[in-house]
């Protein structure tokens, strides 16, 4: 275009303003996608941080020539761009008939020079748009942080994503329940039907036998009429079982294959062996000799009658000096509180 | 050819025009510069307007202004096509014998003042049609050409219905303008009514023959019009019909009929009038905008739709004007 030489100053303002365009929009868009592409390696875990940076940098460059392919003026662009900053068409006009040799159109082209001429290069100042200016800044301060995350999360600095959103975000808590019941012959002391977290401890119970009964076991196998189910992961309905004395003698009669009243949930339960004198079973089982939480507790005739025989005992010892008497009773009023 | 000299009195030409039409007739400055638009394009103009805004002495003043031959047809249901292009009348020379003379009728002069014409009946008022578009008349067979320049400018009542023939489509379209005559505003009106306590007389001089007018024309038929705005004005056109490829949504929802092509011929010959009444010398997309009413208004037929919804023809264009320049992202 043959006019383009009169305005010079124009066209290589346009030009500036084809490559700031350019480098705006080409950035705004490459950091977004750093944004994502940082985000994603920090939450899935990707060591391989500098592909971020690759594409980033690839794609910076491809946008930018895109854009300014698009944005560079070209003549008919260059005239409309500066009929719509209030040349009316002149210019386009101009354009258009720069080849006329006719009267009016050489009148009309003096007419556009002289308005060109006259136009203020300010106008053409490129202008961001201050939504676009807000989504820019957004942008890049987006990409950056998600990157210097994601390069921090790859060399061990912080946490990774995963694990960041795992500690932030509670997970859904599950509740069990846990019922526990006695059969024939004994009852289960304690808090029968609870409630518990997942992963948390339940109350303890115990299983307590009727007179004439001992117990055997709890349905899962446990054997120790003291139970606390730890770290609760399921549902759980549990009974306590119990067999009659009389029974119990019966079978020490008739050995072979013991007979359980009701069967155990998980498994055959083992019939207690003999550990000392007398019948194990009994004096294990003997409501006046009960552990519970890890505390014996003695019957009140028992403990009567042991402290009874101790005093007895201690008054008929000469021989044992007082301090060691004092110790014994001491205890005595210990195990009695 | 058009000379510089041309070019260069143009805009004087205009400015003494203007000069001498505003000292008969106060305010409507609007109405003035579009049929002095219309005018130099060589377009007939449809003036519509209450009774006593001055529609009448605007076309006389502007006889008067342009030193051309004027005549005033009022319209009446009895008026006769032959009332106005004119008749053969038996007439004997000197010797007795008889002939055919025609007898030219009130349309044979370059300034015609068609006053209330939807008065007529539509047979009067066709005997017009041919005069506005071919600038000529036929009477039994023999075809005259009318003096150039010729305009009718037409006025018509709009709130007489009774008694009153509406144009045909036809008739509308070959006038360029329609434009509405407004009320005077309150300084306007004192104006007139102290300027008429004085004198009634009309005082406007000729500034411009007809002869110029004619060489104005030329000259505003040699500005440049850029293919976009050409494209731009053509578009508008075509966006008033509600079924054509360019039909805008506001078209398709009001409008039964679009404009015909002579609108977009008015567009393009106005606005090259128009950019040098600005001292432009080429047409800008502004000048198509502010000819849309004028030019469209008579031309594009609205839907029971619009009617129900009591939508006018000049809201209609301002709307398919704003949908066209968004459409095509003209700035």
């Amino acid at each position: 275009m043959n006019y383009k030489n009169d305005f010079k100053k124009l066209y290589d303002a346009f030009i500036k303003n084809a490559v700031k365009k350019s480098l705006f929009y080409s950035l705004f868009i490459s950091f977004a996608v750093l944004f994502v592409i940082s985000l994603t390696f920090w939450i899935v875990d990707v060591k391989e941080f500098w592909i971020a940076f690759i594409v980033f940098g690839v794609l910076e460059i491809a946008l930018f020539f895109i854009f300014y392919h698009f944005l560079k003026p070209n003549d008919v662009k260059f005239s409309k761009e500066l009929d719509a900053l209030g040349l009316e068409q002149r210019v386009i006009t101009m354009y258009e008939y720069q080849d006329d040799d006719s009267l009016m159109a050489k009148v009309q082209r003096e007419n556009a020079v002289e308005h060109i001429r006259r136009f203020d290069v300010k106008l053409l100042k490129f202008v961001i748009p201050v939504l676009l200016l807000v989504f820019m800044i957004s942008s890049v301060v987006l990409g950056v942080s998600a990157s210097t995350v994601s390069v921090l999360s790859a060399t061990g600095v912080i946490k990774s994503g995963k694990e960041t959103i795992s500690d932030i975000i509670p997970q859904e808590e599950v509740y069990y329940t846990i019922s526990y019941t006695a059969k024939k012959g004994g009852i289960v002391e304690g808090e029968l039907n609870q409630v518990i977290k997942a992963g948390e401890d339940a109350e303890a119970v115990i299983a307590v036998s009727t007179h004439g009964y001992i117990f055997v076991s709890w349905s899962d196998g446990v054997r120790d009429p003291y139970r606390k189910d730890i770290k609760v992961s399921k549902n759980l309905d549990i009974f306590a079982s119990f067999i009659s004395i009389d029974e119990y003698m019966e079978m020490l009669k008739n050995p072979g294959e013991p007979e359980i009243p009701e069967e155990p949930a998980q498994g055959n339960i083992p019939i207690p062996k003999d550990e000392g004198d007398g019948d194990p079973l009994l004096q294990r089982y003997d409501e006046n000799s009960q552990i519970i939480d890890g505390e014996t507790y003695y019957g009140e005739s028992v403990f009567d009658g042991y402290q009874q025989d101790m005093i007895e005992m201690l008054a008929q010892d000469t021989e044992m000096s007082t301090e060691t008497k004092k110790i014994i009773n001491d205890y005595f009023d210990t195990i009695e509180k | 050819m058009i000379n510089e000299k041309d070019i260069n009195d143009f805009s004087q030409k205009i400015k003494e025009i203007y000069e001498q039409i505003n000292r008969d007739v106060i305010g409507i400055k609007e109405v003035i510069e579009g049929t002095v638009v219309a005018m130099i394009a060589g377009g007939n103009v449809l003036l519509e307007g209450v009774p006593g805004v001055g529609k009448t002495r605007l076309v006389r003043t502007l006889g008067r202004v342009f030193g051309l031959p004027f005549s005033r047809i009022q319209f009446t249901p009895d008026l006769m096509p032959a009332d106005v292009t004119g008749t053969n009348m038996v007439v004997k020379d000197e010797n007795g014998k008889t002939s055919f003379e025609f007898q030219e009728g009130p349309i044979f002069a370059s300034i015609i003042l068609a006053d209330e014409i939807n008065r007529a009946t539509p047979k009067t008022q066709s005997a017009l049609l041919e005069a506005m578009q071919e600038h000529k008349v036929t009477v039994m067979g023999v075809s005259r050409q009318l003096q150039e320049p010729f305009f009718v400018l037409a006025t018509q009542n709009p709130i007489e219905q009774d008694g009153t023939y509406p144009l045909p489509e036809a008739q509308m379209d070959r006038f360029m303008f329609k434009i509405l005559v407004p009320n005077p505003g309150l300084e306007d009106l004192m104006t007139i009514v102290n300027l008429t306590q004085k004198t009634m007389e009309e005082v406007a001089d000729t500034v411009c023959s007809g002869e110029e007018l004619l060489r104005m024309r030329e000259t505003a038929n040699n500005i440049p019009v850029a293919n976009d705005v050409l494209t731009y004005a053509m578009i508008l056109v075509a966006a008033t019909h509600p079924t054509g490829e360019y039909a805008s949504e506001t078209a398709k929802k009001y409008l039964r009929l679009g404009a015909s092509p002579r609108a977009g011929q008015a567009f393009i010959s106005c606005g090259k009038v128009k950019a040098l009444i600005k001292g432009r010398y080429n047409v800008a997309y502004d000048d198509i905008d502010e000819l849309a009413t004028m030019i469209l208004r008579h031309r594009i037929k609205l839907n029971f739709e619009a009617v129900a919804d009591r939508v006018s023809p000049d809201t209609i264009i301002e709307e398919i004007i704003q949908e066209v320049r968004s459409k095509y992202k003209i700035k």
